[in-house]
């Protein structure tokens, strides 16, 4: 649902050997982050490894993915950003950059028989790379 | 009850704030706005919202939110109907919460529409019969109905229905009933969901696939739960064999979970404990007639049984639908329901006051 909404236009940022982009939740309701299933980055076809990826919610927590499933106790709400940070793979010099997320997701109230995600959305789009003042 | 001996239903008009979502979610009208702006162009008197969607901390809701709510449906003349709220039985990842645990996770939810006005809370069917039987009482304490919702793949045959009646019919609570969904019992899969596959250029003999393959499970009922899991992973092979991986996964969802095969006439076995209903819809065409959800067949069986209670219209075609406005979609929407109910002999109710008075709610 709603997977075009899910990469923030103009969000990619670069500090210190670290990349940033601002997501949505492409779903229509909150939900604990305990439904978050899956997360994918990747920057011009180069994965921002999954071990190196921080969650940083609009309240200024930080996770990382695996420490994602247990908290059924935050919400992400439908309004609010997350922010996903990662290791700057290496990028060639370019005006603009393609950013690719994935984004899986349980749906609480569908508990799926064999635990898999309900939710699986991706977007793809392209801007510039902003460094950090 | 009978056709023929039950006076004619008049259903009252409504909207669900669900089928603003786009709206919503991409921060381009506020909550007092969608409000309003549903008042404006007359799409109620019914109002519905979903907990989780509109309320930041919900079901933690404080006081200035509560007040703001009452102020807001004052002001614009609207009518709460019903308050979505989730059973969210799969919230941890270890394990399924406890039958104790969802118990206690649906009782702030029902005191969150105590405290804004709405009579029905929606429930999901994580929620058993004797889950419901538990919450019954804390219901009748907050003067609010239990609407079990009927969705897709879910139908009023589902065993799973079938045991929530028998556990109403030996209950005999008014504050229990269901929430029918059309989703549940749709003719065909939506048009519009094809024209965004053509849109996204997915090859045109998949499409048709889709369609034949949709429409050569239907006319045998709602599905069992064994038989929505085959069809998913059927549907999902059958966009990989087109090479179609990235929309495997969603069609396969989508085909399975949202378009139901019930037939419209399940309905009346459930009818008499309906206290609401999702007016679901995904397309109007040109015609202003719904191709995939029987709307006229439904009204028909609604009037003449005598409902008249609420109707929610429930947009879901946002999913993938990005060109209409959903306003002026769900306006079309409503006007067929009108004329279906004119067509069947009777009308919808469209004004506040008589809504309140045929319901019973202040």
């Amino acid at each position: 649902m709603l997977p075009d909404q899910i990469i923030e236009p103009d969000t990619l940022r670069t500090d210190d050997g670290r990349v940033s982009v601002s997501i949505r939740i492409p779903w229509y309701r909150a939900l604990p982050l305990s439904s978050v299933s899956q997360v994918g980055l990747d920057i011009d076809g180069h994965q921002v490894p999954n071990e190196s990826i921080v969650w940083r919610t609009a309240h200024g927590e930080r996770y990382a993915l695996d420490e994602l499933p247990p908290r059924h106790d935050k919400w992400w709400f439908v309004l609010d950003s997350a922010v996903l940070e990662g290791d700057l793979p290496p990028l060639a010099e370019a005006d603009e950059h393609e950013v690719h997320v994935v984004i899986g997701l349980y749906i609480p109230y569908v508990p799926a028989a064999d635990g898999a995600p309900l939710v699986l959305e991706q977007d793809r789009k392209t801007m510039k790379l902003e460094a950090a003042a | 009850m009978t056709a023929t001996t039950a006076a004619l239903g008049t259903p009252i008009q409504g909207v669900t704030l669900y089928s603003l979502t786009r709206f919503w979610h991409s921060r381009q009208m506020t909550f007092p706005e969608l409000v309003r702006e549903v008042a404006r162009r007359e799409l109620g008197p019914g109002l519905e919202i979903v907990g989780f969607q509109s309320i930041r901390d919900f079901p933690r809701v404080d006081e200035n939110f509560v007040r703001e709510f009452r102020d807001l449906l004052d002001e614009t003349g609207l009518v709460p109907t019903a308050l979505g709220a989730n059973a969210d039985a799969g919230l941890r990842r270890d394990r399924m919460l406890t039958d104790d645990e969802l118990v206690e996770y649906m009782k702030p939810q029902i005191d969150v529409a105590r405290r804004l006005g709405f009579p029905i809370v929606r429930v999901q069917y994580s929620v058993t019969p004797d889950d419901m039987e538990r919450l019954l009482p804390v219901a009748e304490a907050a003067s609010v109905t239990l609407g079990m919702e009927i969705h897709a793949h879910h139908s009023p045959r589902h065993p799973t229905m079938q045991a929530l009646l028998e556990r109403y019919e030996k209950l005999g609570s008014p504050h229990l009933g269901f929430i029918p969904d059309w989703g549940s019992t749709m003719s065909q899969v939506p048009r519009s969901l094809l024209e965004k596959y053509r849109r996204r250029e997915i090859a045109p003999e998949l499409i048709a696939e889709v369609d034949k393959y949709w429409n050569s499970k239907h006319g045998a009922g709602g599905l069992t739960d064994e038989e929505q899991q085959r069809q998913l992973e059927e549907f999902a092979d059958l966009a990989r064999s087109y090479g179609a991986d990235d929309i495997a996964f969603e069609l396969a969802i989508n085909a399975t979970s949202l378009f139901g095969h019930g037939e419209v006439s399940e309905w009346l076995d459930i009818l008499p404990w309906a206290v609401h209903t999702h007016g679901k819809f995904y397309e109007i065409d040109s015609a202003g007639e719904d191709p995939s959800v029987p709307a006229r067949e439904l009204l028909d069986l609604y009037v003449k049984n005598g409902y008249s209670r609420t109707i929610s219209t429930e947009w879901e075609g946002f999913h993938w639908n990005d060109w209409e406005n959903a306003f002026d979609i769900i306006a079309k929407q409503q006007a067929l329901l009108r004329d279906a109910t004119e067509q069947s002999g009777s009308r919808m109710i469209v004004d506040a006051a008589e809504a309140r008075a045929v319901r019973g709610w202040r």
